[in-house]
């Protein structure tokens, strides 16, 4: 019972960040905004309804899961109040709902070995969901991936990311030799080159990083990986051949301020919004995210830099390092290779997001299309990252 | 105070208490690293082992009942643990668990519950390695 304590105390540090932050939004308006601190206790009260459910029917699981993932959100919520209200709003919504599905998940799967049998639905489903975009994309900013029904667009390929990963779990968990890994290859192929047929770069990116990395997991043979860098190697030269929009984003890689103006606008101003903020940023409210496009997804890392420092950025990274340990922790008590691999592979999956947006965002790699886990806005994004976070609750409750 | 000034000093607060999240999750990671290793251990071994099995017709000498936060023990259908012997009471004695130690009451049983060879009244705690009789039943306490 002597966690309880520290979860409280951790708890009670993020009702503060909460409270502090949205206070700070208060005053940014010229009477006091009354609107932000009831986005502050609508918040509270969420985080602190959602944990006590967690905690009071659930206790065998992992909190820290839950607390890690709702300090990020509540960031997220709180940059996003600054950018625009509607959006905070709407994101407060899609956090709410993924809550939810993170408890309902937690509350009716029955234990998560009996799904390691319907490997080809998954395969179906992945494929059905890669394809989608192609077939019925709508072209959004550069990427055909978004796809609209009924009004509300969504990403398929986020949640083709969930199923790819069952799908290599069910499919590698009996791995005996190299025959094994030709069928989960070809699945693999197919789907990264959907995926870049599609111009999603940044998804390309994080599906090849957890299929090395449940790979790895799956056979400890060391030169799988080597040989996979290798294909991707070929793969990335290949395409870039073929290709106008990589070698588009190779060269605004390599050398972004000559076309400041126009290819490469959003990684300069990206580049200009982080180093003006410097150690501590110029404070919320103080920066322009205006002057960076696409702010309330792609680049919110970028406005977080700009107005609380290099400092938050950092801390934030940190954040999600803390949130990845905690997801591979509940690998290790998992008991069978199925949940373990899913484990390994959610928790690559939100792990490579994050240093593929962080990454390319400040230019280390070529910029994508990602959005950072649970911080940015968006519905898919939300949704699918909370779904993994459940599923990783849920192995986590059955080990200890 | 301007504006720009009180925003600079809110957003060093705020990077403050986010790194004091973190050092303070770090802290709780760390003591669960080096806490790790002996706390699997306690929760799913506590069980009683069959020494002599009487004259109860479902029990062997040998096999173990495992003991999920409590049992109690008697010669009604409704106990955790029945002992069909005629030297047991129907509600005889209860093992719980209490602040992850063990502890074993005798319900007012007629014939008495008897830990290492001596008679316990009311509640004992119970320590590994402890033999329990009752009737004629002879349990070793496994923890």
């Amino acid at each position: 019972m002597n966690t309880n304590k520290d979860e409280k105390k951790l708890l009670r540090y993020t009702y503060l960040l909460c409270l502090v932050g949205f206070f700070n939004l208060a005053i940014l308006k010229k009477p006091f905004d009354k609107g932000a601190m009831i986005m502050c206790l609508i918040t509270c009260l969420l985080i602190g309804y959602s944990y006590f459910i967690i905690r009071k029917f659930f206790s065998d699981g992992d909190k820290y899961i839950f607390i890690f993932s709702s300090i990020l959100a509540s960031i997220g919520i709180i940059v996003l109040y600054r950018i625009e209200t509607a959006a905070a709003i709407k994101q407060i919504i899609w956090f709410a709902i993924g809550v939810t599905i993170f408890i309902l998940i937690v509350v009716l799967l029955p234990d998560l070995k009996r799904f390691d049998k319907y490997k080809y639905v998954y395969l179906v489903l992945t494929i059905i969901l890669m394809a989608m975009g192609t077939l019925f994309g709508n072209e959004t900013l550069g990427a055909r991936n978004w796809v609209s029904i009924a009004g509300l667009s969504f990403q398929p390929s986020e949640f083709g990311k969930l199923f790819l990963v069952a799908y290599l779990a069910s499919s590698l968990k009996d791995y005996e030799s190299f025959k094994d890994l030709i069928e989960p290859a070809i699945v693999v192929m197919v789907a990264l080159g959907f995926m870049v047929l599609q111009k999603d770069l940044g998804s390309a990116l994080i599906f090849f990083g957890i299929s090395v990395t449940m790979l790895y997991i799956a056979t400890s043979k060391m030169k799988y990986v080597i040989i996979c860098f290798g294909l991707f190697a070929v793969g990335a030269f290949i395409s870039y051949g073929l290709f106008d929009h990589v070698r588009l984003r190779f060269l605004i890689w390599k050398d972004p301020w000559p076309y400041a103006t126009n290819k490469s606008y959003q990684i300069v101003q990206s580049l200009l919004a982080i180093a003006s903020g410097g150690l501590t940023g110029s404070g919320l409210g103080m920066g322009y995210p205006k002057y960076v496009p696409v702010c309330t997804t792609d680049f919110i890392f970028s406005i977080i830099c700009e107005e609380l420092g290099i400092l938050m950025g950092f801390a934030i990274i940190l954040l999600y390092f803390l949130l990845f340990y905690r997801c591979m922790r509940a690998a290790i008590y998992a008991e069978d290779n199925f949940s373990r691999l899913i484990t390994v592979g959610y928790s690559a999956m939100i792990a490579c997001q994050v240093f593929v947006i962080v990454g390319g965002v400040i230019n280390m790699i070529p910029l994508t299309g990602i959005t950072l886990p649970l911080v940015s806005y968006g519905g898919s994004s939300m949704l699918s990252t909370f779904f993994a976070l459940g599923i990783i609750q849920k192995i986590s409750e059955e080990g200890r | 105070m301007s504006l720009g000034k009180l925003s600079s000093i809110f957003a060093i607060i705020i990077i403050a208490i986010v790194y004091m999240i973190i050092f303070t999750a770090l802290k709780i990671m760390n003591k669960d690293i080096k806490g790790s290793g002996r706390r699997r251990v306690k929760r799913n071994s506590v069980g009683l082992e069959i020494i002599k099995p009487g004259n109860s017709a479902n029990l062997r000498k040998g096999g173990v009942i495992p003991i999920q936060k409590e049992i109690t023990i008697g010669r009604r259908s409704g106990n955790t643990f029945v002992l069909d012997d005629p030297y047991v009471s129907s509600h005889h004695a209860r093992i719980f668990a209490k602040n992850n130690e063990y502890i074993l009451e005798d319900l007012e049983s007629t014939n008495g519950t008897l830990v290492n060879e001596v008679k316990i009244s009311g509640r004992k705690y119970l320590r590994s390695g402890d033999i329990i009789k009752i009737g004629n039943t002879v349990l070793k306490f496994i923890g």
